[in-house]
């Protein structure tokens, strides 16, 4: 499994719309299973996906306000992760030891970031995305991290190369696991296709795409073009996924 | 590749039902990593082979008792668990056959064991929010029969039974008569002097697949058989649900890994018994594949 850029980046998980608040759903981000949830309030929240009581994954749990609770035996934990309830002993104060696994998760220019470890001191925030951006739709592709960001970086040569439309779009990395792939149009403005990198597994990798662009511009046209771009990036990477031998029969799949 | 555990293979499994194997087919399966052959013979008795390669290896020792085919790759140390209400002659008998789980088969026993689950993942059948405190019960490890029971346990269901029309306090007494075979003894409906048993006989496949079969013995002139089997694998299949997303897949031993609370005192012991035995098959922390 190829790490990220560096093991405590930040590392973008999902398009903030699609993490609605009152839901709970799982993502796998480099190989380690994340209980991905918001509450009432809109807190977004990224857990170790797994109840430290009978290691039921907290991804199927169910939000109540801004607490989360376990389908299992219906353990409650508060947002910062310590457990409120214990329904089986109603009379009881969960002891301190009893809380879920909380990694840094914070919401930042339409995405959702989390990191795999606290570096312990304060770090930067994740990225702002400037002129602010319009989330299209994330999308996984079966490719290794290291090969979707040489494709993103222009290296690889085809997926990039015809940009969205017309003339090549310059791509850059602009925070570690973000490219922005800025295109010149016919207008004085311009538009810039926003690619946030999630590794999934050592052959997968989730793209969350957004776009900013003039207000100029037909909003749902725009959405839909990139989307078919995301779409032959797909096709474009994991042609040549296969063709470096390894397909996507793998531990993926068990 | 047959496991080298002895502690998993000195004992009797659960591999099928007569029923599911046709007469002049073979009936094929796996057991701790061993594949398997049931064969009728011409005289319409069962015989269970080792697979190997394109042959069979000599006949293992088989039985059918309490409506399962039972067989074993070790040398056993005692029989197959007798169950007195057996021999009852109204009760009923109601197999439910395999349900396949990708989880070690120790989670299944424990699964078994808990009632804590009842209200959130047997909603208004086994248990109801408004009720779910687990009070206090007896846990030992029998030492004379080398089982582990939880005894007075008591809980509030809405539904207990496949025949039960309104909410009871059910009283139950769990058996654990070896590591992949549970059996539960609950207040009947028809009969609250006796006792109605549901059991859970679990084929382990492999360290992380199992087989579960469910089964009633049961005092109830009301309902089907069908009805009776209906009833049990919905319970099955919603705690399938939570079994194949248990992390990690095996059961964890050590009492760090994970937090039990007073709710989980047969389970406790149950890991304990386990650890006894040194059983390293479908076991966390001991890779026995």
């Amino acid at each position: 499994m190829d790490p990220p850029a560096a093991s405590n980046d930040w590392i973008p998980i999902a398009l903030g719309p699609n993490v609605p608040a009152g839901t709970a759903a799982p993502v796998t981000v480099a190989a380690t299973e994340i209980a991905l949830w918001r509450g009432a309030s809109g807190a977004v929240h990224a857990w170790r996906d797994r109840c430290p009581h009978r290691g039921m994954r907290l991804s199927f749990g169910f939000v109540r306000g801004d607490d989360l609770v376990c389908l299992y035996h219906g353990w409650r934990y508060r947002s910062d992760g310590g457990c409120r309830s214990i329904p089986a002993h109603p009379d009881l104060e969960p002891p301190k030891s009893i809380c879920a696994d909380v990694y840094p998760c914070i919401e930042k220019g339409g995405l959702v970031w989390m990191r795999l470890r606290d570096a312990g001191e304060p770090e930067q925030d994740p990225p702002d995305i400037d002129g602010g951006a319009i989330p299209v739709r994330s999308l996984t592709v079966g490719a290794s991290l290291y090969l979707v960001r040489k494709c993103l970086a222009g290296a690889g040569g085809s997926p990039t190369a015809a940009g969205p439309r017309g003339p090549a779009a310059e791509p850059a990395e602009i925070a570690p696991n973000l490219f922005a792939l800025t295109r010149p149009t016919a207008e004085p403005d311009r538009e810039t296709l926003i690619a946030a990198v999630q590794p999934v597994s050592g052959t997968r990798t989730t793209l969350h795409l957004l776009v900013v662009a003039s207000e100029a511009l037909d909003r749902r046209a725009l959405q839909l073009r990139i989307s078919r771009w995301g779409e032959s990036f797909r096709r474009a990477c994991e042609a040549l996924q296969d063709n470096t031998g390894s397909g996507l029969n793998d531990e993926d799949n068990r | 590749m047959k496991t080298t555990d002895n502690a998993a293979l000195d004992a009797w499994y659960v591999i099928g039902r007569p029923e599911d194997v046709a007469p002049h087919r073979t009936y094929r399966t796996r057991l701790l990593g061993q594949d398997l052959a049931v064969l009728t013979t011409a005289a319409d008795r069962l015989t269970v082979h080792a697979a190997e390669g394109a042959g069979y290896g000599p006949a293992l020792p088989v039985a059918v008792k309490h409506g399962h085919i039972w067989t074993t790759l070790g040398a056993p140390d005692r029989g197959i668990l007798d169950i007195a209400e057996s021999v009852e002659p109204d009760r009923k008998l109601a197999t439910c056959g395999a349900v396949r789980v990708r989880v070690s088969g120790l989670r299944l026993v424990e699964n078994f064991l808990d009632m804590a689950h009842f209200p959130f993942v047997h909603t208004d059948i086994l248990g109801t929010e408004e009720h779910a405190e687990v009070a206090k019960y007896d846990v030992e490890i029998r030492r004379d029969v080398d089982e582990v029971w939880a005894t007075n346990c008591r809980f509030y269901q809405p539904q207990a039974a496949a025949h039960a029309d309104s909410g009871q306090v059910s009283n139950y007494m769990y058996r654990v008569a070896s590591p992949f075979n549970v059996v539960l003894y609950k207040t009947c409906p028809a009969a609250p002097e006796r006792y109605d048993v549901i059991g859970l006989f679990v084929q382990p496949v492999e360290p992380d697949v199992s087989l579960g079969y469910a089964f009633v013995l049961v005092v109830d002139d009301e309902s089907t058989k069908t009805a009776l089997i209906q009833f049990q694998q919905k319970i099955f299949l919603q705690d399938r649900m939570i079994l194949e997303n248990q992390r990690p897949k095996l059961l964890p031993l050590d009492p760090r890994s994970e937090m039990p609370t007073r709710a989980d005192m047969s389970s406790v012991a149950y890991r304990r018994w386990l650890k006894e035995k040194r059983l390293a098959y479908g076991v966390f922390e001991r890779s026995a594949a």
